[in-house]
């Protein structure tokens, strides 16, 4: 129904997904709430304007999703600047973390901190939204090789940059 | 998810612990309407003018009546091709859209043809990418089989493989690289392809690219010529 324009369907799917994008563009934006309402809003306008491409019911949910984390990291790099600023305060004050294998998960999300968006996005994509690397790949459109790839490469760089602090 | 090592295990849970700190609350109906609202009202939203929807389709319909009326009334003869008023795109389609095989003239299907289309991805598994190309031309038209390896860097990745391109009539096998960027939706692709079957003899180069974001179609454009590709190990290339 709300793929053929029902604005009552649509909203009862907003209903449905919304808080499943906010957390994956939370953490896409690092930790920035006005950041991820911008980009779930902005991502409900393009929901609204292709629900009706969509081929696949059950691709809804990971759909939506991974346009909410393209969103928030679209308007991540708008802000890029400021972003910058405030992560490097936020390392300044944190404590120094333990060597990978006894990081704690704080360590880990202030490692996560200091990634790109990009890197966020695919570790939200991953780990919140519980995607596997084919499902990403396929939403992202590229091979599930690549995305694989970049994500082995991104746990070692925090495990090496966890052990080495 | 399959089952994680204990390091990826605490990096699952500090996303998830992370992700907790996001307000999830939400008034459905309100952005719901705001997401519809943005479609409907488009610029005049951004412009701050707060007139529903009707207001604004009886003005902008107002104006258009008028144009048209003062147009013919100026005797303007060309005013008989405005009123053939073809419907107005969506606003809500702000891609590009892609060149249709139409938009350049159908080739003969014989000799040496520039040629021009899409490619459309059908399916992307294990590294091999399945596309339909439509083209203005029929002996470059058909189903494409991409094998693809990727080497990614930090901005962009570079990559590389075979592609054969198939039909009825014959098919088109080779090489080809290229780069992406921009998280994969930028892309341009070149291929040697060497004709069989019924395009034995013949060549086929063509580039595929996305400038538009968009990651499932892209642009074709190529030229086909009897011969073989350049040979860059020939002793006698300046």
């Amino acid at each position: 129904m709300a793929a053929t324009g029902d604005s009552v369907a649509f909203a009862r799917i907003v209903a449905a997904y919304h808080a499943d994008m906010v957390r994956v563009a939370y953490v896409v934006s690092g930790g920035s709430q006005d950041l991820a309402d911008d980009a779930v809003q902005a991502a409900w306008a393009v929901a609204w304007r292709k629900l009706g491409s969509l081929r696949d019911p059950e691709r809804l949910k990971p759909w939506l999703i991974t346009v909410a984390a393209n969103e928030a990291r679209q308007l991540c790099r708008r802000q890029r600047r400021t972003a910058l600023v405030e992560l490097h305060v936020d390392t300044l004050t944190a404590e120094g973390p333990d060597p990978a294998d006894g990081a704690t998960i704080l360590d880990l999300e202030r490692a996560m901190l200091n990634l790109s968006p990009d890197d966020r996005a695919l570790l939200a994509l991953r780990y919140e939204a519980g995607l596997d690397s084919s499902q990403i790949g396929a939403l992202a459109g590229r091979p599930a090789s690549t995305v694989r790839w970049r994500l082995s490469r991104l746990i070692a760089r925090l495990r090496k940059e966890l052990a080495d602090a | 998810m399959p089952e994680l090592s204990p390091f990826e295990a605490r990096l699952a849970a500090a996303v998830r612990g992370f992700a907790d700190g996001a307000d999830t609350r939400v008034d459905a109906a309100e952005v719901a309407s705001k997401a519809i609202g943005r479609r409907r009202f488009g610029a005049f939203t951004s412009l701050g003018l707060p007139l529903p929807l009707p207001s604004w389709i009886v003005l902008l319909l107002g104006l258009l009546l008028l144009a048209l009326v003062g147009s013919t009334m100026l005797g303007g003869s060309r005013g008989e091709d405005r009123l053939a008023v073809a419907p107005s795109a969506s606003p809500a389609t702000t891609e590009r859209p892609a060149p249709s095989p139409t938009s350049m003239p159908a080739t003969d299907g014989k000799g040496d043809e520039v040629v021009s289309g899409t490619e459309t991805q059908v399916q992307l598994s294990r590294g091999v990418v399945t596309a339909t190309s439509a083209m203005n031309d029929r002996r470059v038209s058909g189903t494409g089989t991409f094998r693809i390896g990727v080497d990614g860097y930090d901005q962009v990745s570079s990559e590389w493989g075979t592609l054969r391109l198939e039909n009825t009539a014959g098919a088109w096998e080779g090489s080809c690289t290229g780069a992406t960027w921009d998280d994969g939706s930028r892309s341009v692709v070149a291929c040697w392809l060497v004709g069989s079957g019924g395009y034995a003899g013949y060549t086929y180069y063509r580039i595929h690219r996305s400038m538009t974001g968009r990651t499932a179609t892209f642009d074709v454009e190529g030229v086909i010529f009897p011969g073989s590709p350049p040979n860059l190990t020939d002793p006698e290339v300046p």
